[in-house]
């Protein structure tokens, strides 16, 4: 089953240029699901960096502008756009130059997938 | 009758200063929210004396403007702590993938195995070499026939009906 996904993950990934990485993780950045490519920076698979979107996430809900749904960040080399899909947390990790709505739309094309996910494992994924 | 109406029309300034009037609302707003948070219960009349239900409310009174001020307090400090200890996440990381692995695969990446699915006993995929070339020829054969059909024009496709 895992490699299927994994297999269906990456050859998704490969329609949006310069994606390096698409992890799915629980609210506090354990990994469920990692596919990576060379290029993606070390830094993004620590758990530091994992754990901390779901905190920020919660912190931006309270704006007053409603539930935060996702956040990008847009570095010198890299974008990165994190969506809270509860009890999934979705990361992508692109370069500076990806288009940011191809992004999305993989997010949307793959949401089916990441639906029947949580109902068959969503259960026992910690909140 | 009059009296109402002269109480209606005066203005609100002189009514606010005044105090005391019809228009007034008995219950004092702020005194309908503690009688609502302590509703008077029999279990609680009777044991406790009136200085400890004193005590007792105005403790869940700080309790809820606690707890509702933590929850609309934004705090950026909690960023960046991971609470996790290494042993519980690599043991979650174990979970999840033993999960994953026996979870049943998700509808849109099953695919069949059997061509012709609709039959009672579907032929399996194992197709013979030659069958498949003829499959292929005769169905390029087919697509060439297609191709070349014409209509032979003979009479007007529309025709003009007799209106007067």
């Amino acid at each position: 089953m895992i490699e299927d996904i994994n297999k269906y993950l990456s050859e998704q990934m490969k329609k949006v240029n310069d994606l390096f990485c698409l992890i799915i993780t629980d609210r506090d950045g354990v990994p469920i699901i990692k596919i990576l490519n060379e290029k993606c920076p070390e830094t993004s698979m620590k758990p530091i960096f994992l754990s901390t979107f779901s905190t920020a996430s919660d912190q931006a809900s309270k704006l007053g502008l409603g539930k935060n749904e996702s956040i990008l960040c847009i570095y010198n080399n890299y974008q990165i756009l994190q969506v809270n899909y509860l009890p999934f947390i979705i990361r992508y990790i692109a370069s500076n130059k990806v288009n940011t709505g191809h992004m999305y739309n993989l997010h949307d094309h793959i949401k089916p997938v990441i639906e029947e996910l949580k109902l068959s494992i969503g259960q026992s994924i910690i909140q | 009758m009059m009296g109402c109406c002269f109480s209606w029309c005066r203005d609100q300034s002189s009514s606010e200063e005044t105090g005391d009037n019809e228009r007034r609302t008995l219950i004092h707003p702020d005194a309908n929210t503690s009688i609502q948070t302590n509703p008077p219960t029999l279990e609680n009349v009777e044991p406790l004396t009136p200085s400890q239900v004193k005590k007792n409310d105005e403790q869940s009174d700080l309790n809820r403007i606690l707890q509702n001020t933590i929850t609309k307090v934004i705090d950026i400090s909690a960023l960046g702590c991971n609470n996790l200890e290494h042993s519980e996440y690599i043991e979650r990381m174990n979970i999840y993938k033993a999960k994953l692995n026996v979870a049943p695969l998700p509808q849109i990446l099953r695919h069949e195995e059997c061509l012709l699915v609709d039959i009672p006993s579907p032929a399996l995929s194992s197709c013979d070499i030659s069958d498949y070339i003829l499959i292929n020829q005769t169905c390029e054969k087919a697509e060439l026939a297609f191709k070349n059909v014409k209509v032979e024009h003979t009479n007007d496709l529309v025709v003009p009906f007799m209106i007067p």
